[in-house]
C-alpha cells in the first residue's frame, strides 16, 4: 500500500511564550514536556484512521504537524514524500493534506457560501472557470449545492461545518484531517457531517479523524490512541477497544456496545470480543437466542 | 422554589424585515428541587428560553414567575432575579478574566454586596464543589489550567452566587470523556448539596436520560414535548423527525424489539440494558 503520510520519530515541543499557543501548552513548554514524544506512524493512502486521546494528549499537535502548521522539533514528517520542513513545497503539502477544525464559525471567511468555498482555489491561482466547477462539485459533495448563494451565518452548525469541509474539498486534497469536526454540533449536525466524511472516504480521500466520540471512532478502519504525546494503542477498532481497562486508565471511554458487551461477559454471557458497534451487538443477541 | 412559565412569546427584530418568532406560546412549570433537561436542535429556541429565565430577555408577551415573583413584570428588581438564577453559558471558560482563580470566582459574590469574609467562604465552598483543590489553585492564573479545569472554575463563579436556579447551556461541549464525566458528576453533586432547581441543556441524550426528572423538547420555538425521560425517549420516531436521537441504551432496546425480541419499554441506561439482556438470554440458557 502506498503511504500518503510518514511520520518518523516525531518530537514536538512548544517553545515557551510562543505566539498564539494555549496557556497549558506554554506551561508544558516551561516544564520541558514534549507535546509529541517520539511518534512514528504511516498512514496508508485511502485509509480511514481515528485518533483518540484526552485533552492535552497531543492529538491536535500531531495533526498540525502533518500539514506544516507546526514543524518538528526533531524527527521528520513526510506528506506524499514532501518533507514538511521544506518551505518550497509548503503549498503542495497543504494542498495534499487539508484540514477542518472544530468550530465552523472560525473557518468561514466570506459572506456568501460559494465565495467561501472558492477562497482556497482562488489562492492557488486557478482559472475562474475552473474554480466555478470546483465550487459546484465541492458543494455537491457535501450535499449543500442548493445553498451556494446563501449567507453562511443563516445556516445551522452542521451546514456550516459542511461548507468548511467543501472549502477543503475544493482544494482537491488527497487527505483531509478533521480535528473534532462534530464537537460543537447537535445530533443531526453530527450525523450529517459523519455521513459526508464517510462519503469522501468512499470516494478515495484519506481520512484522519480526531474525535472524542467513541462511536465515531468505532466506524473507522484504524484507531490510534494517544496519551502524553505518545502512541499507546494502534489497530482496528476491535483490537483497540477490547483493551477497555487500559483505555479507562487513560481517562478514555469505549463505545456503548463495547461497554455493554464487557458487562454481559462479566455475567457469563459469551460475547465475542470483536463487537464494537451497536448493530453488531443487536445481531449477536438475536442469534444467541 | 418553583418556576412557572406561561404563554411565553418572543419575536426577534419585531417590525423589521428579518422579524422571526423565537418562542411561541411556551408554558411549563418546574417544581422544587427538580432536575430538568432541555433538548432540541440548534436554533430550536433553547437558548432564547434560557435567557428569559434569567431576565436577560424580556418576552414579547407572557410571564415568567420564579418563586412567586413575576420577573417579567415592569419595575422588577432585575439584580434580585439574577442573584437567584445562575446561568452558565456555552464555553463559559471564555469569560474567565481575573488574575487568579480566587479572584475570578469571587467576582459574582462580591458584586452581590457580600462582605469579604462571606465572599471568601463562598469562594472556598464553590471551588470545593467543583472538585478542585482550593489551596492548590486559588493563587493560580485561571489561564494556566486545563480546558476541563477552566470550565469548572467558570462554573464555580456561578455556583458561588448560590443561585436557587442553576441553568447550564451545554456544559460539556468539546470536553474529553473524562472532563465530561467530571463536570456531570459535579453538577449532580451541586444539585444534591444545594437542592436547587437545575436546568441542563444538552445534545447528549444519555446524560439527560440519566440525570433529569423531566425533559422539555423544543422545536421551532415551541415546547413540543414535556415529560419524564421514559415518556420522551420512548417516542423515537417523533424525536427522529426533529433531528434528535435517543440514548444508546434505548436505541439498542428499540432495535432488539424490532427484531421481535421481548425487550421491555423504558430502558434508558446501560445498567438497565445489561439487566434486561442478561435475563433475556439467561432464560434460554
Amino acid at each position: 500500500m502506498e503511504k500518503i503520510i510518514r511520520i518518523e520519530n516525531l518530537i514536538f515541543r512548544y517553545s515557551a511564550g510562543g505566539e498564539g499557543q494555549p496557556a497549558a501548552d506554554a506551561a508544558a513548554a516551561d516544564s520541558g514536556i514534549n507535546a509529541i514524544d517520539g511518534v512514528s506512524i504511516d498512514i496508508e493512502k485511502g485509509s480511514f484512521t481515528a485518533v483518540i486521546g484526552r485533552n492535552g494528549s497531543g492529538k491536535s499537535t500531531l495533526a498540525k504537524n502533518i500539514n506544516a502548521l507546526l514543524l518538528p522539533s526533531s524527527g521528520v514528517v513526510y506528506v506524499k514524500d514532501y518533507d514538511t520542513r521544506d518551505e518550497e513545497h509548503l503549498w503542495d503539502i497543504r494542498q495534499t493534506a487539508g484540514m477542518v477544525f472544530q468550530n465552523p464559525d472560525n473557518q468561514i471567511v466570506s459572506s456568501i457560501v460559494e465565495d467561501d468555498v472558492a477562497f482556497g482555489p482562488e489562492n492557488l491561482g486557478i482559472e475562474p472557470e475552473m474554480i466555478r466547477e470546483r465550487v459546484e462539485e465541492s458543494l455537491k459533495a457535501v450535499n449543500m449545492g442548493e445553498y451556494k448563494k446563501k449567507a453562511p451565518h443563516l445556516l445551522s452548525g452542521g451546514q456550516k461545518q459542511r461548507i468548511a469541509i467543501a472549502g477543503a474539498v475544493a482544494m482537491k486534497p488527497e487527505c483531509i484531517i478533521f480535528d473534532e469536526p462534530t464537537a460543537m454540533l447537535d445530533p443531526k449536525g453530527r450525523i450529517e457531517v459523519m455521513e459526508i466524511i464517510h462519503q469522501l472516504h468512499s470516494e478515495g480521500i484519506t481520512v484522519l479523524l480526531i474525535t472524542h466520540f467513541m462511536e465515531e471512532a468505532a466506524e473507522a478502519e484504524r484507531v490510534i490512541i494517544m496519551d502524553e504525546g505518545k502512541i499507546k494503542l494502534d489497530g482496528t477498532p476491535a483490537q483497540v477497544f477490547v483493551r477497555r481497562d487500559e483505555l479507562k486508565k487513560m481517562s478514555l471511554d469505549v463505545p456503548f456496545a463495547v461497554e455493554l458487551a464487557h458487562r454481559l461477559r462479566a455475567r457469563g454471557i459469551d460475547i465475542p470480543e470483536d463487537i464494537v458497534e451497536r448493530k453488531d451487538l443487536v445481531e449477536y443477541i438475536c442469534r444467541y437466542r | 422554589m418553583s418556576i412557572q412559565v406561561r404563554e411565553l412569546n418572543y419575536i426577534y427584530s419585531k417590525g423589521l424585515p428579518d422579524q422571526s418568532v423565537a418562542l411561541k406560546d411556551v408554558s411549563f412549570e418546574i417544581g422544587d428541587g427538580e432536575f430538568v433537561g432541555i433538548i432540541g436542535h440548534t436554533g430550536s429556541g433553547k437558548s432564547t428560553l434560557l435567557q428569559h429565565l434569567d431576565g436577560l430577555l424580556k418576552p414579547t408577551s407572557g410571564t415568567v414567575v420564579i418563586n412567586g415573583t413575576e420577573i417579567t413584570a415592569p419595575g422588577v428588581n432585575i439584580m434580585e432575579v439574577r442573584r437567584r438564577t445562575g446561568l452558565v453559558f456555552q464555553y463559559p471558560e471564555y469569560q474567565l478574566f481575573e488574575e487568579t482563580v480566587e479572584k475570578d470566582v469571587a467576582f459574582g459574590p462580591a458584586n452581590l454586596g457580600l462582605d469579604e469574609e462571606e465572599t471568601a467562604e463562598r469562594v472556598r465552598e464553590a471551588i470545593g464543589l467543583v472538585r478542585m483543590d482550593y489551596d492548590e489553585v486559588r493563587k493560580k492564573s485561571p489561564f494556566d489550567l486545563s480546558g476541563g479545569e477552566k470550565r469548572r472554575i467558570a462554573i464555580a463563579g456561578v455556583i458561588a452566587m448560590k443561585p436557587d436556579v442553576l441553568i447550564l447551556d451545554e456544559p460539556t461541549a468539546g470536553l474529553d470523556p473524562k472532563a465530561h464525566k467530571d463536570i456531570l458528576e459535579m453538577i449532580e453533586k451541586v444539585h444534591d448539596h444545594e437542592n436547587n432547581i437545575t436546568i441542563l441543556v444538552s445534545h447528549k441524550m444519555d446524560d439527560i436520560a440519566r440525570l433529569a426528572d423531566k425533559v422539555l423538547v423544543m422545536e421551532d420555538g415551541c415546547l413540543v414535548m414535556n415529560g419524564t425521560p421514559e415518556e420522551i425517549f420512548s417516542q423515537r420516531d417523533k424525536l427522529d423527525s426533529m433531528g434528535l436521537n435517543i440514548p444508546e441504551a434505548a436505541l439498542l432496546a428499540a432495535e432488539l424489539r424490532e427484531r421481535g425480541l421481548p425487550v421491555r419499554e423504558g430502558i434508558m441506561t446501560i445498567e438497565q440494558a445489561e439487566e434486561e439482556i442478561a435475563s433475556l438470554i439467561g432464560e434460554r440458557r
